[in-house]
């Protein structure tokens, strides 16, 4: 017996020493079955298509223009208000602090996006068997794709820390932020790179790429934020008004004939990739259980909120348009109906007309209009869909967002023709976008100044781009945020709307406060887990 | 149950057949108390060696045919110690049983083996079996609440059938999971349902608290382990067939109180006139006058959507076999109807064991264990957005006298309203889970010699899953939700193949020394994976799931898998000396595939000690002791409940990372998950001192432990820095300390032959304290995300306090008149100079609350989240149970007592509706509401609907605050049962070895001062960081119960 124990045991010691050194590693070796593994990405055209579809992915989120930064961060400027009796949006009513989710998911999907570009930008140079032409226009998109994230960080939050490797461990945290002209550096070079390596729009097969003569517009933009507020660099006019001499030149993009064909183009998701040079798809797949859509149109739209059979093109609406905005346009500018939207429906279904000043609504990207007034219940109010799809989402739309319209190319070009050497050679620009929307040539001698030309193109902007995202960028880099703030609340308090209406979107005037609403606090947990950032000094009072 | 009766009369003709005697000598004898002398009628007379016995008579008699006239007698009684009587040819036999106090040798399961309570060093909690079994409950672990010191049992809510949180000696993680290791008849199980066994199927339920204890189990050892021992097959040559039969019926004791007829419609009035002319012309046409519904009774819409309801549970066992084979075969149907209509919960489990032995060396054994398991209602309390709570709360108690045609006051034409017919959305929403759990097992038991004992096991746990949530037309999502008729499919498959084997060395090594050693390993695969199918707009609701395809608009399938395996060593030491020092050496080594190479292997030793001091002279001649044990212990522990894939950088696809270009979608890929490279075992940390002591004769004995641990590399959804691209990463960091004191006390009050008292006691403190978060983190806030609308964090884990304290808001009242200056002019209402106003506009009846900081750290003026401090602890000071059991001739009476105290409740239900105009104008609230604010009634309580064109509500993001705090200590009448024992002379002609009829009731009464349905609430989504929420909770039934058992 003894001896059967101690050839036992000589079994287990053997069994267990063999099972310790070889079969233990591979029996504890399990790898992921449902994902891939980061680091074994990359390694063929599909997986860099993946990828790259993945960066992009990054525009449409609700945090991004879907929602936050195209309609919330847009509201409390002298063209959009936020309506609502609550304070759920702060941002709009500048109550904001830095933990507020919105600012938070905001920063935190543009820096999702940027950590995907970086991974893209590091390892697709080694994707074997690729074509370079190839490779360096995927690269284009991608550092196109990082630059914008990085613009939007920087326009709304000043300096911020530059990452440009991924984000590999959880060492990462810690990073101060770089100076904005290093922020600017990046985004610059990385457009350049773009712009050198996209193919031209007109090359293109399919819409929604980013594209060199986007790539040169967007530098225009970058240059033309430089020179403003808070950088002042106004030596980037010039800078500026080159690539808009590019694009032009080019001739390739175009103004579409008509200003409201342009957004029923964005509604109905056709392109025109001749006017719009770059633009945020949306698509509406909520039924499949995708999420590509947006509330393009529903939140920033015209307030629709009858729903009986569930197939209404319900609106929100949570902005509307101020008497600003309304009053701002001549007669015969066929841009203030479309902007400015003169009707409603409310949850009886009774579509009517608005008469008073403050309760205009957001039109631009509108998802319904009437065709006759009256309730829809007895028939008498009758209404069309304008989206191009078959059952309207009650709270989503496929409505595609603009980033870059030529009409902006025009416009800055004029802009900086104008601070570089005054209006003279800058009315051209000016009336090809007045003339589009039906109106004259300006009368030079009522901008023949610096000033006034200036004037005239702040509001010509705020006319053209009205709910388009870039309104109070403009303001603040042009440094009169709070003035056209104090203005507006002069013209509601002058307006036809009841006293309650008046306090109602008097708010962000009365709170805004220019020590420090022209940027964005860091986001909370930002800085309380990157140890090398400070919150902006304006936000510590 | 056909099938299983052809079964059991198949098996007990089996096991029957064969047992024959030869008859030689016939002896009698009588069996009586050593304790007073009275006779003991249904004592067990057995031969020894052999499987032939009987059964004392009324008068403790009996007789016997030996075959042998030197044989010996074991004779046996409950309550009394077993004596060996030697026959020696006499003729007759006086056997006298002495009484037996306190089972102080009674063994408990410490992990691979048992040991006899006296051997113990750890701390091991235990409850037997028919303590469980006697609780009207349908599954084991609602009776286990305040029987086991350090041990916290609550309750979600009360949705029939659902797994309650055990915890034990207070959580270690933060963001993981708390639940023990569960270890069923020796196997380790990381997800077990409990459900997926019967309360009568359990012998013992052995709890092991401390680290010397549980460090045997390792990676999985730190929340505690919790064995449960199942009952196997007799082997005394008997067989016993046990049937257990219950019905009763269960009830909600109790209802929200809201606002009468006559307050709701003065209510609506005021709302009505704020609104302007026309509203009130409306409110005058078709209600006229609050005064009209002074008297009305009210309708009542809690009622119509609780009902009494039927519970019933039937068990019938059989037990057999001799020293060469045993069976156990048990089958139990538990069905209760849920007290909400349209939910309910029922299961058959199934339960077959075995044993043979092979050789006198070999012994092979097994069991095969199937349930069937069936949820029907789940999530009630789950879906913020569609609360069936809410909606009969807030749907009107009356009907205008001109009547508006509106059910409830529901507006279906206002797209703003979330609110459905409660009856309607129960009866019309199917959300069921029906599961078949099977667990089989075989084991083969060796005995190389005496001492060394070798065995092997093989399991397998499948547990199959299918999920099922319908709309049909008539509920919300049907009618007005975006999906339509729509319904969700989910399969779910888990399953474990394991195997467990252990070597033991068990001798006397010398005079008074014993040793007893073992070694072992385990491996395991975990798979699982999942299949959701969807479908939408189904043009009719006929099938349910059962007809997917209907739908015109499905969405994309998701499908996932994932598998983990672990591989251990481990091993045991035990040695005493002289009964008197014990010491007591685990080491066990875990390989996990969760984690990345180099850190696959976890270690985790422990040691513990025990001195009986009993066995001293010095002690012992103190005549004050009957029993004296000092233990102490040490431990490491880990916690390894995460993801399969967490320790690897990973890619992924969802419904959020495509794009579309031209107007295709295209399917992108995001980064899903960040590793932490160097990611390991959470690992805690534990002392354990303990004192065991008995007096009078072990007529009372007290346990009393105290304990500190520390959980270090706590596995922390750790917040990132966002600009990483990542919100949260799991990692290894923080830090989580419990450190408490338990104690437990059984007497024997009374120990009469025709009466008798025991009770036992138990309290246990626990302090839970964050000691560090990730690097630079002072506090991890939390939204409990309640309800979609509300994105405050209302709770905070801060380091030097308290895991997941509850955070808002400190209310100060309401503002009153002389708060403001008034201008006549204008009508308006300007607040006083100093005074903050509370995040928006405010007027006399608006919410009042403290400005205790701003942006720079003082008062600003304004009401945000700076303003957000700690305003309640959900962690009770103590909890505990006390049970008393009476005996008197036949009746048995058991009264439990339950209790928690010092924990608070974040009351939410009164968030939402005792809120005027914060949800919806014309909801009806809460009672307490009828009392809000008006210039009439300047209260400090209740807000103010509207006044002077402001809303009394705050702002969404100042909701909670510390008004909605409230006490949730408690005391439960928890089981309450009375049984009546037949006398055995009167079954034994009938054939029937014993027959017990009982009532019982659970939860039969709540002492406390919360207002909500019930203090043992906390739906919380996220664990320890949101305790103690109370939301539109499934309300907790009461139940009552009558029941047979008998025995054959």
């Amino acid at each position: 017996m003894k001896r059967n124990i101690t050839s036992l045991f000589k079994i287990a010691v053997v069994a267990a020493v063999v099972a310790g050194s070889t079969s233990c590693e591979s029996f504890l070796t399990v790898e992921p079955k449902s994902s891939w593994v980061t680091e074994a990405f990359y390694k063929n055209q599909d997986e860099v298509i993946l990828g790259l579809n993945g960066i992009y992915s990054y525009l449409g989120q609700d945090a991004t223009y879907g929602q936050v930064m195209s309609a919330m961060f847009d509201a409390g400027t002298d063209e959009a208000l936020y309506n609502r009796n609550n304070n759920t949006w702060p941002l709009g009513l500048y109550t904001h602090t830095p933990a507020d989710v919105n600012i938070a998911s905001a920063w935190l999907t543009l820096y999702k996006g940027i950590d995907a570009a970086n991974n893209f930008i590091e390892r697709v140079p080694e994707t074997p068997d690729m074509d370079e032409a190839k490779r360096n226009a995927y690269l284009g998109e991608a550092r196109f794709l990082r630059a914008l994230f990085y613009f939007d960080l920087a326009r709304w939050w000043g300096p911020v820390p530059l990452r440009t490797s991924p984000t590999t461990n959880i060492d990462a945290n810690n990073l101060a932020a770089a100076s904005l002209e290093e922020v600017y550096e990046l985004i610059i070079s990385d457009l350049t790179f773009a712009a050198q390596n996209l193919p031209h729009a007109k090359n293109q097969n399919e819409s929604g790429h980013a594209n060199k003569m986007a790539a040169h517009g967007m530098l225009a933009r970058v240059y033309l934020t430089m020179a403003g507020y808070p950088l002042q660099k106004t030596e980037m006019y010039a800078k500026a008004a080159e690539q808009c001499d590019i694009v032009i030149a080019d001739g390739w993009h175009r103004l579409n004939p008509s200003y409201k064909q342009v957004f029923l183009n964005y509604i109905t998701n056709k392109y025109d990739r001749n006017e719009s040079m770059f633009e945020i798809e949306f698509a509406m797949m909520r039924d499949q259980g995708i999420r590509e859509d947006g509330r393009i149109g529903q939140i920033n739209g015209v307030q629709f909120y009858y729903y009986p059979t569930q197939t209404e093109p319900f609106a929100y609406a949570m902005l509307q348009a101020s008497v600003k905005l309304k009053k701002s346009y001549e007669a015969g500018d066929q841009r203030a109906s479309w902007n400015v939207a003169d009707f409603i429906c409310n949850a009886q279904g009774n579509i009517t007309q608005i008469k008073n000043d403050v309760l205009y609504w957001p039109g631009k990207f509108r998802r319904w209009e009437p065709i006759t007034f009256g309730k829809i219940p007895d028939g008498t109010g009758t209404y069309k869909v304008l989206e191009g799809v078959s059952v309207p989402d009650k709270n989503f739309t496929g409505i595609n967002y603009p980033v870059l319209r030529y009409a902006d190319i025009l416009l800055m070009k004029a802009e900086c023709e104008n601070e570089i050497n005054g209006p003279a050679n800058a009315y051209a620009f000016l009336n090809q976008v007045r003339n589009r929307a039906g109106l004259t040539d300006i009368n030079p001698a009522a901008v023949n100044s610096k000033e006034l030309f200036r004037k005239e193109i702040q509001d010509e902007r705020m006319r053209e781009f009205c709910f388009e995202g870039l309104r109070k960028q403009d303001l603040i880099r042009w440094n009169i945020l709070g003035e056209a703030l104090t203005g507006l609340n002069q013209m509601i308090e002058a307006s036809n709307g009841t006293a309650v209406n008046k306090t109602l979107f008097k708010r962000a005037g009365e709170n805004y406060n220019p020590a420090k609403h022209n940027i964005m606090p860091y986001p909370l947990q930002e800085t309380v887990m990157n140890q090398k950032l400070s919150q902006h000094t304006e936000w510590l009072q | 149950m056909k099938k299983s009766q052809i079964i059991l009369l198949l098996l007990i003709t089996l096991i029957t057949t064969g047992l024959d005697t030869l008859a030689q000598t016939k002896i009698t004898g009588t069996v009586t108390s050593k304790d007073n002398g009275e006779t003991i009628p249904g004592a067990n007379v057995v031969v020894k060696g052999t499987t032939q016995g009987t059964i004392t008579d009324m008068d403790g008699k009996f007789s016997l045919v030996l075959n042998s006239p030197n044989a010996v007698l074991q004779c046996s009684f409950i309550g009394f110690k077993p004596v060996e009587t030697a026959v020696n040819g006499q003729k007759e036999i006086h056997i006298k049983l002495e009484s037996e106090l306190i089972a102080i040798d009674e063994v408990v399961a410490v992990g691979y083996s048992t040991v006899s309570k006296r051997d113990l060093t750890g701390s091991v909690g235990q409850v037997k079996g028919d303590v469980l079994a006697k609780s009207p409950v349908t599954n084991y672990d609602q009776a286990l609440a305040g029987r086991v010191a350090g041990v916290q049992v609550s309750s979600a809510d009360g949705t029939p059938g659902e797994g309650l949180s055990i915890v034990i000696r207070g959580g270690n993680s933060i963001t993981g999971d708390n639940s023990p290791l569960y270890v069923i008849d020796g196997i380790p199980m990381e997800n077990f349902d409990p459900g997926s066994i019967s309360s009568h199927d359990i012998e013992s339920f052995d709890v092991l608290k401390d680290a010397s204890a549980s460090a045997i189990y390792g990676s999985r050892g730190a929340n505690g382990v919790i064995i449960i021992t199942t009952k196997k097959g007799k082997e005394d040559g008997t067989t016993e067939i046990s049937l257990n039969s219950s019905v009763g019926t269960q009830w909600i004791p109790t209802r929200l109180e809201v606002m009468s007829p006559y307050d709701y419609v003065k209510y609506l009035e005021e709302v009505m006139i704020s609104q302007g002319e026309s509203y009130e012309e409306n409110f005058r046409t078709h209600w006229v006058s609050p005064e009209e519904y002074r008297n009305v009774r009210p309708i009542n819409w809690q009622d119509r959507i609780m009902r009494s309801a039927l519970i019933q549970n039937h068990n019938l066992s059989v037990s057999g076999g001799n020293k060469k084979s045993s069976i156990y075969l048990s089958v139990d149907y538990t069905d209760q109807v849920g007290t909400l209509i349209n939910t309910g919960f029922n299961k058959a489990n199934n339960n077959l064991k075995f044993t043979h032995r092979i050789t006198d060396k070999a012994q092979l054994g097994g069991y095969l264990y199937y349930s069937y398991i069936y949820r029907n209602g789940l999530d009630i309390s789950g879906n913020n957005r569609l609360s069936i709570i809410r909606d009969a709360i807030t749907f009107r108690p009356v009907r205008p006298l001109v009547d508006d045609g509106k059910e409830g006051g529901l507006d279906l034409d206002d797209p703003n309203e979330l609110r459905f017919d409660p009856v309607k959305t129960l009866s019309n929403t199917d959300r069921y889970k029906k599961q078949d759990v099977i667990r089989g097992n075989l084991f083969l038991n060796y005995d190389i010699t005496k001492a060394l004992k070798l065995k092997l096991s093989g399991n397998y746990n499948v547990d199959n899953r299918k999920e099922s949530l319908f709309f049909k037309k008539d509920t919300y999502e049907g009618t007005k939700g975006i999906d339509g008729i729509n319904g969700t499919l989910t399969y779910r498959h888990y399953q474990t193949l394991s195997t467990s084997n252990t070597l033991t060395y068990s001798k006397k090594i010398a005079r008074g020394q014993t040793l007893t050693a073992l070694v072992g390993t385990e491996a395991q695969i975990a798979e699982n994976d999942y299949f959701i199918a969807k479908n939408k707009k189904m043009p009719t609701d006929a099938f349910g799931t059962d007809k997917l395809e209907l739908g015109i608009e499905p969405e994309l399938p998701v499908s996932a898998a994932f598998e983990n395996r672990l591989l251990s060593f481990f091993g045991n030491v035990n040695y005493n000396y002289k009964e008197r020092y014990l010491l007591t050496l685990n080491y066990r080594a875990d390989g996990s595939s969760k984690f990345a190479q180099g850190n696959q292997w976890g270690y985790f030793p422990s040691a513990a000690l025990a001195w009986r001091m009993i066995e001293e002279d010095f002690i012992s001649d103190l005549n004050l002791f009957s029993n004296l044990k000092l233990r102490l212990g040490y431990g490491i522990t880990g916690n390894n409940r995460i993801g399969d894939f967490a320790a690897f950088s990973l890619i992924n696809y969802n419904e959020f990372s495509g794009y579309s270009f031209n107007e295709r979608y295209q399917l992108g890929v995001y980064h899903y998950n960040l590793a932490s490279a160097d990611l390991k075992w959470e690992t805690t940390s534990q002392f354990n001192l303990g004192i065991d002591m008995g007096f009078l004769d072990n007529r009372v004995t007290l346990t009393a432990d105290f304990y500190r641990k520390n959980t270090r590399d706590l596995l922390l959804n750790a917040d990132m820095a966002l600009s990483t691209g990542y919100s949260q990463v799991l990692q290894n960091v923080g830090e989580v300390q419990n450190q408490g004191m338990e104690l437990s006390v059984n007497t024997i009050n009374i120990s009469k032959r025709d009466f008798k008292w025991n009770s036992a006691f138990n309290i246990s403190f626990n302090k839970n304290k964050t000691i560090a978060l990730n690097s630079g983190q002072e506090a991890l806030y939390t939204n409990p995300d309640w309800y979609f609308r509300f994105k405050e964090y209302q709770y905070i884990t801060k380091i030097g306090e308290p895991v997941g304290m509850i955070y808002g808001l400190k209310r100060d009242g309401v503002y009153q008149f002389e708060d403001f200056n008034y201008d006549e002019a204008t009508g308006k209402y300007t607040l006083k100079e100093g005074l903050p106003d509370n995040g928006r506009a405010v007027a006399p009846g608006s919410v009042k609350f403290k400005d205790l900081s701003g942006i720079d750290g003082k008062p600003d003026g304004t009401i945000n989240e700076l303003d957000r401090v700690v305003i309640g602890n959900p962690h009770p000071k103590h909890f505990g149970g006390l049970t008393n059991d009476f005996r008197y001739k036949n009746f048995d009476l058991q009264l439990f007592l339950q209790w928690s105290y010092g924990n608070d409740i974040l009351n939410a239900n009164r968030i939402m509706f005792e809120n005027p105009g914060l949800i919806g104008n014309q909801y009806n609230l809460l009672a307490p509401a009828a009392d809000r604010w008006t210039p009439e009634n300047p209260t400090n309580g209740v807000q103010t609907y509207r006044f002077a064109n402001v809303f009394g509500f705050p702002q969404d993001g100042n909701l909670v605050s510390d008004f909605y705090i409230e006490d949730g200590s408690y005391l439960k009448l928890k089981t309450v049962t009375l049984g009546y024992t037949f006398s055995k002379s009167f079954l034994n002609k009938a054939g029937i070895k014993s027959c017990r009829l009982y009532v019982a009731g659970q939860n039969l009464h709540t002492w406390t001062n919360y207002s909500g349905y019930d203090p043992d609430v906390s739906v919380g989504k996220y664990g320890a960081l949101t305790p103690g929420l109370d939301y539109s909770a499934y309300p907790m039934s009461s139940t009552f119960m009558g029941g047979v058992q008998i025995k054959f």
